[in-house]
């Protein structure tokens, strides 16, 4: 009488329920139904041509410079669109959070729908992250949250760079609405873990003034001799330094088409 | 043959280790989807979908760890997508029949308390436990299956306990799990 009382009550719960015969035969009709075709691989490995001078380009100082007013625009744009939004944000350590859990802080879950690859994730939400300053970097996985109807949330994206992984945390929202284009969204309020990799460590928080009357918190990231910048806006979490300055651009443009 | 060498053969595009790995888990994922849902059709439906995408994405599959938590981790993801479709997050079905599941418990009466315990439970204490429980992970096996820190694993198995003890409580004047298991 014990830990086996919760083992009998699952086991008693799920029944004697066995899955069909005909499953494995639907498997391997819908995995090769949507198994990519080679013509889609061509046109895959050309696209990757394109981003990759996309991305050279994207290393000149002037194209950076030109990035930042985007990001800027982007921000401004956003604003605007969403004027009047009380967005507040609230922003803890992942160490942090079992004592806060502990004083009683309620967090946002992570609900995660994980995606077979890159180009489902397009396909869903509509934009595609880049890392500028990392053209070898891989986007291993793509976590886009479901919150009902045709709203998706991108939560995080996964990449793989010199054999490390980096998880980078997203906070996007989406809508498609009913002319099947992407409606940008705020969050009225956001509780969330600012999601780290194992080797990036916070290293402090400032405030820090983007323009005239427009501030952002910036958590700083120390990882090897790099320094990497999350921003907080308006209940909008932004990267706007370091690797992941052209994943901005792309929520910029997403925001703005 | 072992797991490793199922999973090996089938990222080399070699259909029957797939087809192995299926056989060897499916009966495991169905009734997973079931425990999470209640829903027989439904949970046959959303252990497709995780094979599907599990046999699409099998080269991400590490062979030198088991395959249950990755699988699982992409069956939960889906089930809770289907749950939050429905618009509940939390569904009490009716008991299952008795009789179909006869397998001579001594006390079939703790089961049924026990059980509608957990499902009073929030979803993700009672993830965690189905877990812990009727897959028998180690921590770090729920920690990759529900993506989240092994110290995140423990304190949520830590306030599941605490919950279901709770649930228990009232009926459990001497129900023995309130005072010898869950603490």
């Amino acid at each position: 009488m014990n830990e086996q009382q919760i083992k009998d009550a699952f086991t008693y719960g799920a029944g004697e329920i066995t899955a069909s015969d005909e499953l494995w035969a639907r498997i391997e009709r819908e995995a090769a139904a949507r198994r990519p075709a080679p013509w889609r691989k061509v046109w895959l490995a050309a696209a990757g041509l394109v981003l990759a001078l996309c991305l050279s380009l994207a290393a000149s100082p002037a194209v950076r410079a030109a990035a930042g007013t985007l990001v800027h625009l982007f921000t401004t744009v956003w604003q605007g669109q969403v004027g009047g939004t009380d967005a507040s944000v609230r922003w803890a350590d992942v160490n942090q959070r079992e004592a806060l859990e502990a004083s009683g802080m309620q967090f946002f879950e992570y609900q995660e729908t994980l995606v077979a690859s890159p180009e489902e994730a397009k396909a869903r939400v509509g934009f595609r992250p880049v890392l500028a300053d990392h053209p070898e970097a891989s986007l291993e996985a793509l976590f886009v949250q479901s919150i009902g109807g045709d709203m998706f949330r991108v939560a995080g994206a996964r990449y793989r760079i010199g054999g490390k992984l980096f998880h980078v945390g997203t906070s996007a929202m989406y809508a498609r609405l009913q002319d099947g284009t992407l409606r940008f969204l705020p969050f009225t309020t956001l509780e969330t873990t600012f999601v780290i990799g194992p080797d990036r460590a916070p290293t402090g928080t400032r405030t820090v003034e983007l323009a005239s009357g427009v501030e952002a918190m910036c958590i700083d990231f120390k990882q090897g001799a790099d320094t990497w910048c999350g921003w907080l806006y308006e209940g909008l979490q932004v990267h706007v330094t370091g690797p992941d300055a052209a994943l901005v651009v792309e929520l910029a443009r997403s925001a703005v088409r | 043959m072992d797991e490793a060498t199922w999973i090996r053969r089938a990222q080399a595009g070699d259909k029957a280790g797939f087809a192995a790995l299926f056989e060897q888990h499916r009966t495991r994922a169905i009734r997973t989807a079931y425990l999470m849902t209640q829903d027989r059709h439904l949970a046959e439906d959303l252990t497709q979908e995780a094979f599907v995408r599990a046999y699409l994405a099998i080269r991400k599959c590490d062979p030198a760890r088991p395959f249950a938590p990755w699988l699982m981790r992409i069956l939960i993801n889906l089930c809770r997508t289907a749950m939050q479709r429905r618009g509940r997050q939390m569904v009490v079905a009716a008991l299952p029949d008795e009789g179909a599941s006869d397998r001579g418990y001594a006390d079939a009466e703790d089961r049924v308390q026990v059980w509608g315990a957990l499902q009073r439970l929030e979803p993700v204490h009672r993830e965690v436990l189905m877990l812990r429980y009727y897959h028998d992970f180690a921590d770090a096996e729920i920690a990759e299956a529900l993506d989240i820190p092994v110290g995140t694993v423990k304190s949520r198995l830590f306030h599941a306990r605490r919950h279901l003890e709770r649930h228990l409580a009232p009926e459990a004047g001497a129900h023995p799990l309130s005072k010898e298991v869950l603490s």
